[in-house]
């Protein structure tokens, strides 16, 4: 046997990676040695050396010796790896442990971004991912009518619907559904509550499941059957959870239904219908098609596609528009998909919601890495060692990472902790913004993503101070001269600030710029006055009411005598479709004019309704008491009408009268109203809708059709007693009607709800973003001040005055603060083009936006460099030169 | 080689121990101690000297590293560790105590001569 060796590592430049070069050369000794022996012995050398091969096993032996040798190599690598890592981790615990001033505040930061990112992440995978509760949700569409190239409406109209039904042979199935609030009754409770006519097989279009009992046949609906689905929660909180159903007493505005059917909570559609009635269908031409009152759904049949649906359903609509010249709404269909539809708006809001939110989460990474930067150099000495000993540098910046990556997954699983604890509150307040936010719930997809984004977020904030804090000089940091390590003049500190200001100023000029969209769109005149205004929906849904319009004029007057006598009134009046509703659009003809159908809003009001909404008469006169059944029809119209179809002639005396289905109960023929005053203009949609030509009609002449009118009363002060005294006044004129309370106020900010939510948000996003900024600029001149400690005081030593050297520390941060506000700026120019879409009346490019930001940020990042920059400047210069060396 | 005895389950490992409780050396010096040893009556198969060897290494029964043989030729050392030294006693005690008992038994004479 061989007794000599020596201490040596594989070498050799063979190919092939190291595991089999090893196995290799052991085997090739092993042959080598054997083959020497046999030739020692006598045999010739090739003969020797295949008997030594042949001794050893055939090929696939070596095979497995080399396999098994992988096999090992990969176990021991993992072992050591993991090793290491819990090393390391070990590590990061001491020095979160001695540092905890760092700990806490990078914890913190963490924490919050984290946090708020996963906040977001629910609502918007809940919003735009998971929207509709319905099987195979892909295949469901919402069917738009289109009016001409570009306009198109999400209502269509029953008789163009029932055309598109029967030639279609790309749909499935497809249902109409309106909805609206209704006066609803069970045994002595009158309420409102939302509802919803549907026609044609809705619940089977849509496969909507039945914890109790079952939806209405097609026949069933097609006759108009006294039926009604109820929503588990109106049938458990006010029905009584009666089973079995046909025991329920329902009475839906005035009518008897029959409960055949309970849907289960959040599986309706629409989701806060809580009442679905029959509606039959019917074909219908001429100015029948123009009346879009419903909306349509549809399924798509196995196959199709929705391009291949809206070829066929505009080809069917065109067809439609030849045989029907009236027909205004068939210049095609738009099919679209109905997860689209129901999101709406809320997918912008969430994506620049989203977007401000992981804006704010790269700020609070690229503060902490800037904090890790200092302390990185604070800790060379360590690093150092480590290197002067062996460690390989990959090692060292793996170990600095993991210190980042172990705070952020501590710091991020508070977060998420956070998020689940708050995600119901945040729910409730952005229910506005989220359809079915109720549902929104915390689950493991949630939380994943919450962990990946800590693991990021450690990944992205530790990657920078872990490479520069490697890459130190071993020989100086040991001699322990301190500010010989910084790698530089501290540049990768300033571009991290730098960076951080840079972001900071592009979220700020976002949030700046939809900021001051909101509000000069908020700003615009209404046109009338919603403050003290106190609204009352009456819906008058007894027989009486139905059949004789006298019983629905005296009504109405006595009412409007009993609030009006109450102490505090102002002014009462009663509209049936009053700004902010839904509805009144219809088509009028004015007298001499060419066009039989105009488009314009058409209202049923009394006398004093101008006055009680404060909306100004610009000439002639008010609706008043020479105003009666008997008397000449008179109308009012606003100054939109006049100026559209009388601009040349006074408007006062010109007739017009409402083609639609309000004046046509009225004996047939729409009745001629002639025009007694001229009003001013009311954005009746909200803010952004320009008004549109509306005329009025006096309700004692021509009363509303669907006995539905909302009680409008101005009030001198803004007491909220006053709201049950008119509900009190109201139900003495007749106790069976029910009555809903609201207020002019709360419409008008239901208008503006999401956007001011968003706002709100990006508001907290852009203050917590200038927060860090501070927190960032304060930590990078402490410790550039720290360095240049010595050189204060060498200069102050040599007579400079401490005002210049504050000047000089500043000087430094002043460059930094406008490189990235510079940066900021640019970036927000180039970012702002994405919203355009949303802003309003500002340009993307406002430079009172910008230059309000950049300002603000320079101020803030100035002032936080003011601290440590006179702390340099008072050190004293003795000690300052002693304390070294 | 049809005449060489072939090894049962569990002995290579013993007898490589053996061999490199002896002197710490290469494979291929184990396998030449062992045919010596043995008289080429064990037949042992390089390639399953060498799993053998690697396996061992890896339960931490012996350690290895690179070295030069007399002749100047790199080759893998092995030899033993404490826990290998343990496992050899122990093995070695079991597998002598298995030999008598069988022995034993085998000695009791037969009823039939052959």
């Amino acid at each position: 046997m061989a007794p000599y060796r020596k201490r040596l590592g594989p070498g050799g430049v063979q190919p092939g990676d190291p595991v089999t070069r090893e196995v290799d050369e052991e085997i090739d000794a092993h042959l080598a040695m054997r083959t020497e022996e046999l030739v020692a012995s006598g045999m010739d050398g090739a003969a020797a050396r295949a008997e030594a091969s042949r001794r050893f096993g055939e090929a696939a032996a070596r095979r497995r010796l080399l396999a098994g040798a992988r096999r090992r190599d990969r176990r021991r690598h993992w072992r050591e790896g993991w090793e290491q890592l819990r090393a390391d981790v070990r590590l990061a615990l001491r020095h979160a442990r001695r540092a905890p001033g760092f700990t806490a505040v990078a914890l913190a930061i963490f924490a919050s971004g984290v946090g708020l990112t996963t906040s977001m992440f629910t609502v918007a995978d809940h919003v735009l991912l998971r929207p509709l509760p319905h099987p195979d949700p892909q295949e469901l569409v919402a069917l738009w009518s289109v009016q001409e190239e570009g306009t198109s409406f999400s209502r269509v109209s029953m008789a163009n619907w029932v055309d598109w039904k029967e030639g279609s042979s790309t749909l499935e199935g497809t249902a109409l559904h309106a909805v609206r609030r209704s006066a609803v009754a069970t045994g002595d409770d009158a309420f409102y509550v939302t509802t919803a006519q549907v026609a044609g097989p809705f619940f089977g279009t849509l496969v909507i499941p039945f914890l109790v009992g079952r939806g209405f046949t097609e026949e069933e609906a097609q006759n108009d059957a006294s039926l009604a689905v109820v929503s588990e929660g109106l049938w458990r909180r006010t029905l009584g959870g009666v089973t079995p159903l046909r025991d329920i007493d329902l009475v839906v505005t005035g009518r008897r239904r029959e409960v055949v059917g309970v849907v289960p909570e959040a599986e309706g559609f629409p989701l806060d219908v809580e009442v679905w009635e029959p509606h039959p269908y019917r074909p219908g031409s001429g100015g029948m098609r123009n009346n879009i009152n419903y909306e349509a759904v549809a399924r798509l049949r196995d196959g199709a596609s929705l391009e291949q649906a809206r070829v066929e359903l505009s080809g069917i609509a065109r067809g439609i528009r030849e045989s029907d010249p009236e027909a205004l709404y068939s210049w095609g269909v738009d099919v679209k998909p109905l997860r689209d539809v129901v999101v709406g708006e809320a997918r912008t809001y969430l994506v620049l919601l989203s977007a401000a939110v992981a804006f704010l989460l790269l700020v609070a990474c690229v503060n902490l890495a800037g904090l890790g930067l200092a302390r990185a150099r604070r800790r060379a000495q360590e690093s150092a060692v480590h290197l002067a000993l062996g460690a390989g540098r990959g090692r060292l910046v793996r170990r600095a990472v993991t210190e980042h990556v172990v705070l952020a997954l501590a710091g991020g699983a508070a977060g998420v902790a956070i998020a689940w604890l708050t995600t119901g509150a945040l729910m409730s307040r952005v229910a506005a913004l989220v359809p079915r936010a109720q549902e929104v719930e915390f689950d493991l997809r949630v939380a994943a993503f919450g962990a990946a984004a800590a693991l990021a977020s450690g990944l992205l904030a530790g990657i920078v101070p872990a490479l520069t804090g490697s890459r130190g000089a071993p020989a100086a940091a040991l001699s322990g001269v301190r500010g010989a390590v910084s790698g530089g003049r501290g540049l990768p500190g300033a571009v991290m600030v730098g960076t951080e200001i840079a972001l900071a100023v592009a979220l700020l000029v976002a949030g700046g710029l939809l900021v001051r969209s909101f509000q000069a769109v908020v700003s615009r005149d209404l046109g009338y006055q919603a403050e003290n205004v106190i609204t009352a929906d009456v819906t008058l849904t007894s027989a009486p009411y139905r059949e004789s319009m006298d019983a629905r004029v005296a009504y109405w007057h006595q009412v409007l005598e009993r609030v009006g006598a109450l102490p505090g009134i102002v002014d009462v009046g009663i509209g049936n479709w009053i700004p902010t509703s839904d509805g009144g659009s219809g088509f009028i003809e004015v007298a001499g004019g060419d066009e039989p159908n105009i488009g314009a809003g058409y209202r049923v009001v009394s006398d004093r309704y101008f006055d009680a909404l404060g909306i100004p008469l610009l000439s002639g006169r008010r609706f008043d008491a020479t105003d009666g059944a008997g008397t000449e029809r008179v109308a009012i119209v606003n100054e939109s009408m006049a100026d559209r179809y009388w601009r040349d002639v006074d408007p006062l005396g010109q007739r017009v009268r409402a083609t639609s289905m309000e004046s046509w109960m009225h004996g047939g023929t729409a009745p001629w109203l002639t025009v007694v005053g001229v009003v001013g203009d009311v954005r009746h949609y909200g803010f952004e809708h320009a008004p549109a030509p509306e005329m009025y009609a006096l309700h004692r002449q021509i009363p509303s059709w669907t006995g539905a009118m909302t009680v409008v009363a101005k009030v001198s002060t803004a007491a909220p007693r006053l709201g049950d005294a008119i509900r009190e006044a109201i139900r003495d004129a007749d106790p069976s009607l029910a009555v809903e309370l609201g207020s002019m106020e709360a419409r008008v900010a239901r208008l503006t709800a999401e956007r001011r939510m968003v706002l709100a948000g990006i508001g907290t996003f852009g203050a917590a973003a200038l927060l860090l900024v501070c927190l960032g600029v304060y930590g990078l001149m402490s410790f550039a001040a720290g360095q240049r400690t010595r050189e204060m005081a060498v200069r102050a030593a040599l007579g400079a005055e401490r005002e210049r050297l504050v000047r000089l520390m500043l000087g430094g941060a002043l460059r930094v603060v406008a490189a990235g506000v510079a940066g900021g700026l640019l970036a927000a120019y180039v970012f702002s083009r994405l919203l355009t879409g949303l802003l309003v009346e500002v340009r993307a490019s406002d430079p009172l936006t910008y230059g309000a930001a950049a300002a603000l940020l320079a101020a803030v990042a100035l002032l936080a460099a003011l601290a440590p920059s006179l702390r340099a400047a008072r050190g004293n210069p003795v000690e300052a030169l002693r304390s070294d060396g | 080689m049809a005449r060489t005895l072939p090894l049962l389950k569990g002995t290579l490992d013993l007898l490589i121990l053996k061999a490199l409780s002896i002197e710490p050396t290469h494979g291929y010096g184990v396998a030449s101690w062992l045919e010596a040893r043995s008289g080429g009556e064990l037949g042992v198969e390089d390639s399953a000297l060498y799993q053998s060897l690697h396996r061992m290494e890896e339960r931490g029964w012996v350690e290895a590293e690179w070295g030069v043989t007399e002749n100047g030729r790199r080759a893998r050392y092995y030899g033993l560790t404490a826990n290998g030294r343990a496992h050899l006693a122990a093995e070695a005690d079991t597998w002598e105590r298995y030999a008598a008992s069988v022995a034993g038994i085998l000695a009791v004479p037969s009823t039939r001569a052959d």
